[in-house]
């Protein structure tokens, strides 16, 4: 597989949630897709292992944020299709809105020392 | 946690759950392979990388499974089978491992059950733990007094304002006879306050139970009866009630059935009928008031208590009485089985903890040789705990496979213990029965649990510490390690065990040995008993059945003598005061003397012939001058230095009182009461000349065989009248056996366990050391080589062996010593450090000792060094 060279970026714990369930947003996917997905608009910097990908998934499963059902993939073969579920979608935004305050957060934390640095 | 409930159900969405993920991470597997083809790489490459990429496919598996959260007991079932492959691979230990397990958790259950049984549950009445008894500590007694007059009971029921009822019930002794129809039956009656009922909260099951006030002496008399007895009297028959009986002369009908399961408040004997006590003893009659013979429980107002109770009935009686609880309801033999049961208690303990030491040692011993398995295990990425609980769940496997077999035991090894109860007890058996209700069931489970603990848990953590991965995977199995100290430890703490429990059956045994082998004052061989009750209807003329019955067994081939007295030899006596005329002595300080009365030829029969003077004749009889024979206490206490022959003395009071009787013969001391008490002054008179109980106890003394003498005896009392009932009718042996009960007990269950110990421990000892030979075959073979001598070889496993013993030895004896003290005054006939059942034990336990740890010693020095040195 021809990968980019560049350095990647650990997933912080308990982003990759966050991550699959704004992925869902634009309809149901396969796992595979959500990886995908996930790594291309990240423009690669985020690489989702699958050892970390799937007891995610069924961990979103068994708490009722997103739901699952087999349907036939664009190749024919059968696939596990996820998809946002209502209280999911409120989960989607509490947590988003926990993020981007983290992030501004650790933003201002830092951003003076980025200043100072050159 | 529903899924959980529905096992199959749970079962099969576990597997499809399964399914699913496996075709979907197969799904993304087949993606990336795509992904791979479509940049270029040929198809094994794109599959390599693929698989690469995704890691080991298990581990998703299991952590995606994981997110379920169910995956626990997934994994429990996993553990469980590998378990059990592993411990079918190994017959013979677990075998062995299930069984001791089996035999230490009954036990404990059993004596546990008997425990619960008599010191544990409450009665099943309504909210028993209301309840209290009426006590009274006297300063001569050790046990407080349980029975009042009735007149206590009608002076405080209606006064106690602490508490919202107070009930009286005669006390149990034993059934009584009874007439259904015309036909004679027995069964336990007892007279009872009309609020019984009531105050206990016991409703009727069929009919009703009488109420306060109840029924005077005028009225129609009614009784209730237990849910037992209509079952086994009535056949649950709705016709019982409106039945009647008679009992002493009145015609009683019954009302009603109480409620299943309540038998009373005695547990040494459950009630079958229940009489309000106005219709027999009446409010005005003067017995009210005469003889202690009432229980009084009383169940206490909301928010009062004992204390408070105690003071107000002191104060209403004026003696210092007061309330204990009354939850678990009356039992003698709680008080008499509390010691000896308490032991066995200990004694089982002791047999459960070398079971689980034993088997904490031979699962290190197997460890060891695993430890190379399990450092694999570590390696390829199991965690610590993972591996613990591997190993503690192969120790659930064995304790849980124990624990299922421990009911069964139990109920065989209770059975067993109950069996020493004397007939006299057997009523109580109806409650002490082994019963696996829900608390004894806890326990053996608790049990269980507990065990595998102990015995799976130390070597898990022991084995895992050691666990460091790759070195351990360098190192051969087998290297040459010392043997741990926890292995050590558990042999050590075996022999402890062991040592305290052979020290308490030795001192047991000896005891029994001296009750049984001390001069008494009887021979017991060659002796048959036998309880005759005449005919009822015969009163005027007992004498007379009674002696006929005498002639015919006394003609009986190979009868050397038959006689009887009133009350048998150590089934109890009677005291009167006696005086001696010329001494004017106050009546309440005249002493008090055994008196029995028996017939001519009675103290041969026992085998203990008058010394001086006569026994008595059968002319000795009312119209002869009244006459005595006494014992050599009794000539030492009242004539001392004298002749006792030709004194004369009276008894105080009943029939003859007051008339002098002469002294006609002297016999020697011997044991009435029990066989631990000297024997006491006592007199002897004939039975002609006073006449006795309903029933006498006779004495056959025969050189033929006992059970065919005894087989005799039953048709010809019928032969001279059918209505002649003949009990108990045993060798004297017997009769001596039933007042050693606790002794017996204690001494075989405690030479059974300590010797099913010392075989665990000895076997146990035997596994390690055989073992510690197979794995150090090469150091042995080495030894040799250089030129050790075998028998030196022999010596260095044996003297690891003594160490041990000579450890164990030494913390042991201190144990045991302290056990043998608390428990000195059941023992007779030696000090609790009685050098010789010391001595016994501590030599079975070296020679069991010895010889488990010689067989692999002798193993070891005939190891074959070139042999031992090539398989290397």
């Amino acid at each position: 597989m021809a990968r980019a060279a560049r350095s990647r970026v650990e997933l912080l714990q308990g982003t990759l949630d966050l991550l699959i369930l704004r992925t869902l947003l634009f309809g149901p996917r396969h796992g595979h897709a959500i990886a995908k997905h996930i790594q291309r608009t990240s423009e690669d910097l985020l690489q989702v292992e699958t050892g970390s990908l799937y007891p995610a998934l069924h961990r979103l499963e068994a708490q009722g944020w997103i739901a699952a059902s087999w349907a036939q993939s664009e190749k024919g073969t059968r696939a596990r299709y996820y998809r946002l579920t209502l209280r999911g979608r409120r989960q989607l935004a509490a947590a988003r809105a926990k993020w981007e305050t983290f992030s501004r957060a650790v933003g201002l934390v830092l951003r003076p020392a980025d200043e100072e640095a050159p | 946690m529903t899924r959980l409930l529905n096992p199959r159900r749970w079962l099969a969405r576990r597997r499809s759950r399964e399914a699913e993920i496996r075709e979907e991470l197969e799904f993304h597997i087949q993606q990336e392979i795509e992904e791979g083809l479509a940049a270029g790489l040929n198809e094994a490459n794109a599959r390599r990388a693929a698989r690469r990429e995704l890691g080991s496919l298990t581990v998703i598996e299991e952590d995606t499974r994981a997110a379920w959260g169910w995956s626990w007991l997934e994994r429990l079932g996993q553990d469980v089978r590998y378990a059990g492959r592993l411990l079918r691979r190994r017959p013979v230990f677990s075998l062995a491992a299930v069984i001791t397990l089996a035999l230490g958790m009954g036990g404990a259950t059993a004596v546990f059950s008997l425990v619960h049984a008599l010191l544990l549950r409450h009665l099943p009445v309504d909210r028993p733990e209301q309840l209290v008894r009426l006590i009274e500590y006297r300063p001569d007694r050790a046990a407080p007094l349980e029975t009042f007059t009735v007149a206590t009971h009608d002076r405080l029921r209606p006064s106690m304002r602490t508490l919202s009822g107070l009930a009286g019930s005669t006390d149990s002794r034993g059934p009584t006879s009874i007439e259904i129809n015309g036909e004679r039956a027995t069964a336990v009656v007892q007279l009872v306050s009309d609020n019984y009922f009531e105050v206990l909260g016991v409703p009727a099951f069929k009919g009703r139970v009488f109420r306060a006030p109840g029924p005077g002496l005028n009225e129609e008399p009614i009784a209730v009866i237990s849910a037992d007895y209509w079952r086994s009297r009535y056949a649950a028959s709705p016709s019982a009630l409106g039945a009647r009986f008679r009992r002493g002369g009145r015609e009683f009908t019954i009302v009603g059935v109480a409620a299943p399961g309540f038998r009373g408040t005695d547990i040494d004997v459950p009630a079958d009928i229940w009489i309000p006590i106005e219709q027999v003893v009446p409010r005005t009659d003067e017995d009210r008031s005469r003889g202690r013979w009432m229980r009084i429980m009383g169940r206490l107002a909301p928010g009062t208590n004992r204390k408070q109770a105690s003071r107000e009935s002191a104060a209403l009686v004026g003696r210092p009485v007061e309330f204990a609880s009354g939850a678990v309801g009356y039992s003698t033999l709680r008080h008499r089985l509390a010691r000896p049961l308490a032991l066995v208690a200990f004694v089982v303990a002791l047999v459960l903890l070398i079971a689980c030491a034993n088997l904490a040692n031979l699962m290190l011993a197997g460890m060891k040789s695993r430890e190379r398995e399990l450092a694999v295990r570590t390696a390829i990425g199991a965690s610590r705990s993972r591996v613990v609980r591997q190993l503690l769940t192969e120790g659930l496997v064995l304790a849980v496979a124990g624990g299922a077999l421990a009911p069964g035991v139990a109920s065989w090894i209770s059975g067993a213990l109950l069996a020493f109860l004397p007939p006299g007890d057997a009523l109580a058996l109806a409650n002490l029965r082994f019963d696996l209700d829900g608390r004894v069931l806890g326990f053996a489970a608790l049990l269980t649990c507990g065990a595998c603990l102990l015995f799976a848990l130390a070597p898990a953590l022991r084995v895992t510490a050691g666990l460091g991965g790759a070195p351990d995977l360098r190192t051969r199995p087998g290297g040459e390690r010392a043997r741990s100290w926890a292995s050590r430890g558990a042999l050590v703490g075996q022999i402890v065990m062991c040592t305290a429990l052979l020290v308490i059956a030795g001192v047991f045994l000896r005891t029994l040995q001296n009750l049984r082998g001390q001069d008494a004052g009887y021979r017991e061989e060659g002796l048959l008993v036998a309880d005759v009750q005449p005919p009822a209807d015969s009163d005027d003329r007992r004498d007379q059945y009674i002696e006929a019955l005498l002639a015919r067994i006394a003609a009986l081939p190979g009868v050397a003598i038959a006689a009887f007295s009133h009350i048998g030899q150590l089934d109890g006596a009677i005291e009167f005061r006696i005086g001696f005329p010329g001494h004017d002595t106050p009546k309440d300080d005249l002493p008090l003397m055994i008196e029995q009365r028996i017939s001519p030829g009675f103290l041969q029969a026992m085998g203990n012939p008058v010394i001086a003077g006569r026994d008595f004749a059968w002319s000795d009889d009312v119209h002869a001058p009244l006459v005595a024979i006494v014992n050599e206490s009794f000539a030492r206490r009242f004539f001392p230095g004298q002749d006792p022959l030709g004194g004369r003395f009276y008894r105080a009071s009943g029939t003859f009182g007051g008339e002098p009787m002469t002294i006609v013969g002297v016999v020697r001391d011997s044991r009435w009461e029990n066989l631990r008490h000297d024997p006491s002054p006592m007199y002897y008179r004939p039975y002609r000349q006073m006449g006795g109980t309903p029933v006498v106890r006779f004495a056959i003394r025969s050189s033929g065989d006992l059970n065919v003498l005894a087989g005799q005896l039953r048709p010809i009392a019928r032969s001279i009248d059918p209505a002649f009932v003949l009990t108990n009718v045993v060798p004297f042996r017997e009769i001596v056996d039933r007042t050693l009960v606790i002794e017996r007990l204690v001494a075989q269950v405690s030479t059974a366990f300590g010797l099913l110990a010392l075989s665990i421990a000895a076997v146990g000892l035997y596994g390690v050391q055989a073992y510690s030979v197979a794995r150090r075959r090469r150091e042995i073979g080495v030894r040799m080589a250089v030129g050790a001598r075998p028998h030196a070889i022999a010596w260095m496993f044996l003297r690891e062996s003594l160490v041990l013993l000579v450890v164990g030895l030494a913390l042991g004896l201190p144990l045991a010593l302290v056990i043998t003290r608390l428990v000195s005054s059941m023992l007779f006939g030696l000090g609790p450090h009685d050098p010789a059942s010391i001595g016994v034990a501590l030599g079975v336990l070296t020679a069991a000792t010895l010889a488990a740890a010689w067989l692999p010693a002798r193993r070891a020095a005939t190891i074959d060094p070139i042999g031992a040195l090539r398989d290397d």
